[in-house]
């Protein structure tokens, strides 16, 4: 039978084992609190102006009056109704997205941007870090052979995954496809590259 | 574990922007456009939301610019899942064209009022591109050209004998086409670009 410091301890008691444990391990250093866990990603994060953003997105690729070639209006697409209905949820300037007391094109819409001094014009490697932190971007391509396109950028839920895939920016894309692509998908490569511009008040 | 929720979300929409996952397999690649009335139950029940859309399209665009007839294929897209339903009622009528059956449904749905002010693509084909063609999900395509061709064989004298090669021929005729000429061609309507593949009418 074992005793330790004056005390008799039965081999079937395991208390004596734990003491000598807690000796030992007395003289450790605390252990440093729990790491705090990561906060969830802004663009799910309801009340973030990337969820509102994102929301507004959502919205506007779901509305059935903005699918394409509808047989009240065929040969239509809708990437100027969209866009502006986005615009407007984001509080965004609106006279350079209209034209007279309608939406402008989205020609006019590119030459109304490049010459508005509500808006200015973001790299393309810039747009997605600017629509991650919330702030509405329009990417816009004129078109002169016929119709241009405008989409509008989409904020990311893993800030940085598009960059490091090289498919960023991502846009909300609604005109004849309805769909989140990278901007490569959405807009024609064999015309003049799409303009990014971003509202000078945030 | 909501972080990596995110993230494993975040990688499968990314596998979504990579491709899309509608496949046309080997053995339905072959098949050589048919009539339009001979695109039935059995064929819309195979088909998925993408090619129902091609060949709406398709069959829309060749009625529209080609044989100028009255268009019947042209539904919005609610309407898809009134096609469904009618044939699931009645598995004795699916023998029955989809055309037909569309008309049926299309006098029950109800008519929006038109949207004014969007890109209105008044030139004839529209925005049915080659730019279009190319952004287009693999089946989206392959339903276009069953549309487009079904409606040249209904009502364009000659077509069957100008298009007997499988629709998949046509397909990467047109994707090379566009892929290796400018904006010009990708501007251009599909229907322009196929027409360059038709076979010449053999002499008699």
């Amino acid at each position: 039978m074992p005793i330790v410091d004056g005390k008799y301890y039965g081999n079937d008691d395991p208390s004596w084992w734990d003491d000598l444990i807690d000796k030992l391990s007395s003289k450790q250093p605390p252990s440093p609190p729990a790491p705090t866990p990561p906060s969830p990603p802004a663009a799910i994060t309801p009340g973030t102006p990337q969820y509102k953003l994102i929301q507004a997105q959502d919205t506007a690729r779901s509305n059935p009056r903005f699918q394409p070639n509808q047989p009240d209006n065929p040969g239509a697409t809708f990437c100027n109704f969209a866009t502006c209905d986005i615009s407007k949820s984001a509080g965004a300037p609106m006279a350079a997205l209209c034209h007279g007391n309608r939406y402008a094109l989205a020609n006019e819409a590119a030459q109304q941007l490049a010459n508005s001094s509500e808006w200015h014009e973001i790299l393309p490697k810039d747009a997605q870090n600017v629509a991650n932190q919330g702030t509405l971007v329009i990417g816009v391509q004129s078109n002169p052979y016929g119709h241009g396109h405008m989409v509008t950028v989409r904020p990311e839920t893993m800030p940085g995954l598009a960059t490091s895939l090289g498919q960023a920016p991502i846009v909300n894309n609604i005109g004849h496809d309805v769909n989140v692509v990278p901007a490569g998908q959405a807009f024609e490569k064999k015309l003049a590259p799409p303009r990014y511009y971003a509202p000078n008040r945030r | 574990m909501r972080f990596y929720c995110v993230l494993i979300a975040s990688l499968i929409c990314l596998g979504s922007w990579c491709g899309r996952a509608q496949v046309i397999s080997e053995k339905r690649s072959q098949e050589v456009a048919k009539n339009l009335s001979d695109y039935d139950g059995k064929w819309w029940i195979s088909a998925d939301h993408y090619e129902r859309t091609g060949f709406f399209w398709g069959a829309d665009d060749c009625e529209r610019w080609d044989a100028r007839v009255p268009t019947s294929y042209n539904l919005p897209e609610d309407a898809f899942t009134e096609i469904t339903k009618y044939y699931e009622a009645y598995p004795d009528q699916m023998a029955l064209a989809v055309v037909e059956v569309s008309k049926k449904v299309a006098a029950h749905l109800p008519h929006r009022k038109p949207l004014k002010g969007g890109e209105v693509w008044n030139n004839p084909h529209g925005f049915l591109t080659g730019f279009w063609y190319q952004t287009s999900a693999e089946s989206e395509r392959f339903g276009f050209l069953e549309g487009y061709l079904g409606c040249l064989r209904t009502y364009m004298k000659g077509s069957a004998e100008s298009y007997p090669k499988p629709i998949h021929y046509y397909d990467d005729k047109i994707w090379d086409y566009v892929d290796s000429h400018g904006a010009d061609v990708s501007q251009a309507p599909v229907a322009y670009t196929l027409r360059r593949f038709r076979d010449s009418p053999k002499a008699n």
